[in-house]
């Protein structure tokens, strides 16, 4: 069976990436690969490869994380004792790469701001190390459900759950946060192999409809964050109206503000758009990164990293 | 969430290590959501949930207690010694036996038990009178029959 995209999402393809648009339906057409990552606050990396191995898993290192596998054959780990115990995490490779870019060490105060179902948050509890604090987000009540199990499977003691409206968040808690997880809600075509409803049905209106609430949410996420923090910004979409439209605006309205070049990375990625339709965002966009699914072998992500500045 | 008095924290853990006979090091503050279930936060995170709109809850459900207490998983990485005879060791199959909710056999042995699989403790049991444990793993976490 081949995806079947439609015309809308086609004419935006063709405009973004048109020698390598075959490239990308090919990857729509694949599943993704099965990614683990090892879950550190309940067990040593070594000690769950070879829990893994003893049933059977070949796990292999994905170049571009530090605790992160791909698991072979798949549907093992995910059914696994050991994934029930909360050793070890199913997740995206190029998902782990967006929590490592935030740089969170240990006694760092931290927001994910749209946290659910958790697996940014768990990853960042795991490289707060118990110390500091996590305060996971979420806007809907069902999420946040899942979003507190997998805490509690991962074995976090220093998070606060909130139900909260992200778009607020920061006129609550203004220059709080060490640092800051923005992983906004979005049109979802970085992922759409999972779901090729997403492809079939997109049109540029649920871009634009996203794009608004991106700028709510990436404006109170920097309020919260304090001066001197680090705030990552990401999405798994592709259009740059849910992408660098949305940091171009908040660094336009916030003299503070100020974008951090995102690695280096070993996964191959292209550089943010310096332009779109003749909007132009500029050429600090540069140092925002997109890792398109056939770069990856993976999910596609828009990341971008941003300093809020002293004075 | 209320925050358990003094003299209730140090009767529950009196109750666990009696039970256990183990030692247990809870580094935090204990709350107690419901009647029933304890949650461990560090105070850091207590004093600044304070501020945050719409908690939910913080920290990290550690233990039941209801008749005796019963520690979660999570909660058994608070034990820093316990005495071998309130430790099942599991084999795999007792094992996913457990994670299903049991109940598994463990013959004569004390009231409260910790089942433990390859080096990782599993939550605790209550053992009835024919040596059977009833582990408690709430049913999210359970494997589907």
């Amino acid at each position: 069976m081949s995806v079947v995209i439609s015309d809308e999402l086609r004419d935006l393809l063709l405009k973004l990436v048109p020698e390598r648009l075959d490239a990308l339906l090919e990857h729509y057409a694949k599943p993704l690969p099965e990614a683990f990552r090892v879950n550190t606050l309940k067990t040593s990396v070594e000690r769950c490869l070879q829990l893994l191995e003893e049933d059977g898993v070949m796990p292999r290192p994905i170049p571009w994380t530090r605790h992160g596998f791909y698991a072979e054959p798949q549907g093992v780990v995910s059914t696994s004792l050991w994934h029930l115990l909360g050793l070890v995490y199913i997740q995206g490779p190029v998902s782990m790469v967006v929590s490592e870019t935030l740089e969170v060490m240990p006694g760092h105060r931290v927001l994910d701001l749209c946290a659910a179902p958790g697996s940014k948050s768990t990853h960042i509890a795991q490289m707060l190390e118990g110390r500091g604090l996590l305060v996971a987000n979420d806007v809907s009540r069902t999420r946040v459900k899942a979003l507190s199990s997998n805490l509690q499977r991962c074995g976090v003691v220093n998070v606060v759950v909130t139900l909260a409206d992200g778009r607020w968040f920061g006129n609550r808690v203004p220059n709080f946060f060490d640092r800051v997880l923005v992983d906004a809600p979005c049109s979802s075509l970085g992922i759409g192999m999972r779901d090729w409803g997403v492809l079939k049905n997109y049109s540029q209106k649920i871009s634009r409809r996203m794009s608004r609430l991106q700028r709510s949410l990436i404006f109170s996420g920097f309020k919260a964050l304090r001066p001197g923090g680090i705030m990552v910004y990401a999405t798994c979409t592709l259009h740059p109206l849910e992408n660098e439209w949305v940091v171009a605006g908040l660094l336009e309205k916030s003299a503070n503000a100020s974008l951090v070049e995102v690695g280096p990375l070993s996964v191959e990625h292209d550089h943010g758009l310096e332009e779109w339709e003749g909007i132009f965002f500029g050429s600090e966009m540069r140092k925002t990164v997109r890792i398109y699914p056939f770069q990856s072998g993976a999910e596609g992500f828009f990341i971008a990293k941003i300093r809020k500045e002293e004075s | 969430m209320k925050l358990m008095e003094k003299d209730e924290v140090e009767s529950f853990i009196h109750e666990l290590e009696r039970h256990l006979k183990a030692v247990v090091e809870f580094e935090g503050l204990l709350l107690k959501v419901g009647d029933e279930r304890i949650r461990l936060v560090p105070v850091e995170v207590y004093e600044a949930s304070r501020a945050f709109p719409g908690v939910q809850h913080m920290g990290l459900y550690v233990a039941k207690w209801r008749r005796y207490p019963a520690l979660t998983i999570e909660g058994c990485m608070y034990l820093r010694s316990v005495d071998s005879s309130a430790v099942v060791e599991l084999d795999r199959e007792q094992a996913m036996k457990w994670m299903r909710g049991g109940p598994v056999e463990v013959g004569n042995r004390g009231r409260l038990v910790v089942g433990a699989y390859k080096g990782f403790y599993l939550g605790s049991a209550v053992v009835d009178r024919m040596g059977r444990a009833y582990p408690q793993i709430p049913k999210w976490r359970r494997i589907p029959e």
